[in-house]
């Protein structure tokens, strides 16, 4: 998958859980400080990226400063899908 | 031996052990003892007698516990007031319980150190016991009224049902004080002696955290609203390994999906799940089963099981005759578990509460059916949902959003997913708009009603509209609204 086709479908999980389509236009939007994502929404993200990339993240791992905003989800899941 | 002796002779007889453990705070029984008698003796000393409640404001720190059993001891109710909620909240709460005090944990701690000895005298069997807030339809929270008597009804019986070891519990408290699901876990605690662990909102905000205190804490009964079990099960790590000692998961406050007791059982095989159900206006639960694989086997969705003892359930239809098993009708709980009614509301009280032979008995607006003696739960009669085990009136919210400058007029739908309610979703008319987008007035008005109602209230989504879509006989277009989701 090219990079920005897989950055698409990051945004689109971002915004079908989020339920605000603004994370696709403003990559620097402070995700939890606009309350986009909560402790919920981040496990069902978390749950949603399992299923659609297998890509494997632990909650119990999961630090909030790694996905502050979408452009820094992007970045977490990329870095993730190298290891 | 009432409740609240049966508190102190477990601190008479094991001072030391811990009573509440709340971050790096630990209160031994002893300290609840001697430290809710001096609060009690304050209480009585400056207010006298004159049973007003005691408003407790904080989240999860020991001193709470100090203040409940503090202000019971002096003949007073307490009301707890999560630190979580807005000031306008708050104040709304304070004025309509006619609080005598506020109490925050800093206070609680200095009226402990001075241990003046004034005799109290304790709440009677039918006095109020505590008074929990929800929310009512009017966008104004109502109070539910709680006795010793409700209490000790709900309590000896979850005791018997359950045989809890004596001193050997540990109990997990992830519902806030002012939430009722909270009293189960801590009079079950207390009761028997055992130790009541809290999760705090700052590891419930951080998943690394708060599984990471699990792993230590050493539950061995879990006591959550499903919403939060499902949330701890994504992790796989969550299971026998993380909580070797847990052998009991009791559920209260929402629908339990089969699929979350089918995951907990096959990761903690050596533990039990149990579902309940119950309105505050009943005392925290009101009926109960144990679901194993045959139940899973045979249900879905799964039943709430049987009544407790000495209360009955009665489905009915609009005109108040009774429906045979089998069919669909409002949820009626009649016995003495049921509270007196709303504080200061008779009006309220009255369309609610009744009387039935000799009982008190609850409409619980709730919709329900019995099948092979068990009770089903089958949603409401009237808007209210539950989102993550929080009651809330989509009336309310709207009452709220109206009372905002620039708002003309407002309606609040649920967003269902799989059938359970996963968020709110505002619809909203302004009286004039500005130039900015819908995301940031969407955040300014989010913002402007955090200052009014708790944040699990506030609509996750809100859309503009020039006018709400009204149906013939000129209400609100629900239908059409939800539709448009």
């Amino acid at each position: 998958m090219i990079a920005e086709e897989f950055a698409d479908k990051v945004l689109r999980l971002l915004a079908s859980v989020g339920e605000t389509d603004e994370v696709l236009t403003n990559l620097d939007l402070p995700l939890y400080d606009y309350q986009v994502l909560d402790s919920m929404r981040t496990v069902q993200l978390i749950l949603m990226i399992e299923e659609q990339f297998g890509i494997k993240i632990s909650a119990a791992e999961f630090e909030r400063e790694r996905w502050r905003t979408p452009r820094a989800v992007i970045a977490d899941l990329e870095q993730r899908v190298r290891l | 031996m009432n409740l609240i002796q049966r508190i102190d002779h477990r601190a008479a007889a094991t001072p030391e052990a811990i009573a509440h453990v709340s971050g790096d705070s630990i209160l031994t029984y002893g300290q609840l003892r001697q430290n809710s008698d001096a609060v009690a003796s304050y209480l009585t000393q400056h207010l006298g007698e004159d049973g007003r409640p005691i408003a407790v404001l904080g989240h999860r720190e020991p001193e709470m516990l100090i203040a409940f059993l503090g202000a019971v001891k002096s003949g007073r109710p307490y009301v707890p007031i999560d630190t979580a909620l807005p000031q306008t909240r708050i104040d709304q709460i304070v004025e309509s319980s006619h609080a005598a005090l506020v109490l925050t944990p800093d206070q609680i701690r200095r009226f402990s150190a001075n241990p003046s000895r004034v005799l109290t005298s304790v709440v009677g069997k039918n006095d109020p016991f505590y008074i929990l807030f929800t929310s009512g339809s009017t966008g104004e929270p109502k109070g539910v009224v709680v006795t010793l008597a409700c209490l000790e009804h709900f309590i000896g019986w979850m005791l018997t049902e359950q045989q809890f070891s004596k001193c050997g519990e540990v109990f997990l408290n992830q519902a806030p004080f002012s939430f009722d699901l909270s009293v189960m876990d801590l009079y079950c605690s207390l009761t028997t002696g055992s130790t009541l662990f809290s999760v705090t909102r700052d590891l419930i905000e951080n998943p690394k955290n708060l599984y990471r205190s699990l792993a230590t804490s050493g539950v061995t009964t879990w006591i959550s609203t499903p919403s939060f079990a499902q949330m701890c099960l994504v992790e796989d790590k969550f299971a026998d390994a993380m909580l070797p000692c847990v052998r009991r998961f009791l559920f209260c406050g929402e629908t339990l999906a089969p699929q979350t007791a089918t995951q907990l059982l096959a990761r903690f095989p050596q533990a039990q799940v149990w579902n309940m159900y119950g309105p505050t206006e009943a005392t925290v639960a009101t009926t109960s089963i144990h679901i194993d694989a045959e139940i899973l086997e045979k249900y879905s969705p799964l039943p709430v099981g049987r009544v407790m003892p000495d209360a009955k359930i009665l489905i009915m239809d609009e005109n108040g005759t009774q429906r045979s098993e089998n069919e669909r009708g409002e949820i009626i709980i009649v016995g003495p578990n049921v509270s007196p009614g709303y504080l200061g509301r008779p009006d309220l009280t009255a369309r609610a509460f009744f009387e039935c032979g000799g009982w008190r008995a609850y409409k619980t607006g709730d919709l329900g059916r019995i099948r092979d003696q068990l009770l089903f739960f089958e949603g409401r009669l009237d808007e209210q949902i539950k989102l993550s085990g929080y009651r809330i009136e989509p009336g309310d919210v709207e009452a709220n959003l109206r009372a905002l400058p620039f708002v003309r007029d407002a309606a609040v739908v649920p967003v269902i997913k799989n059938g359970a309610p996963q968020s709110l979703t505002a619809f909203v008319s302004l009286v004039a708009r500005n130039e900015s987008a819908d995301f940031k007035l969407a955040h300014n008005l989010r913002n402007q009603l955090g200052e009014r109602l708790p944040a699990y209230m506030l609509p996750r989504k809100f859309v503009f509209l020039d006018a709400l879509p009204m149906t013939a006989n000129g209400k609100v277009d629900r239908t059409a609204l939800a539709k448009s989701l």
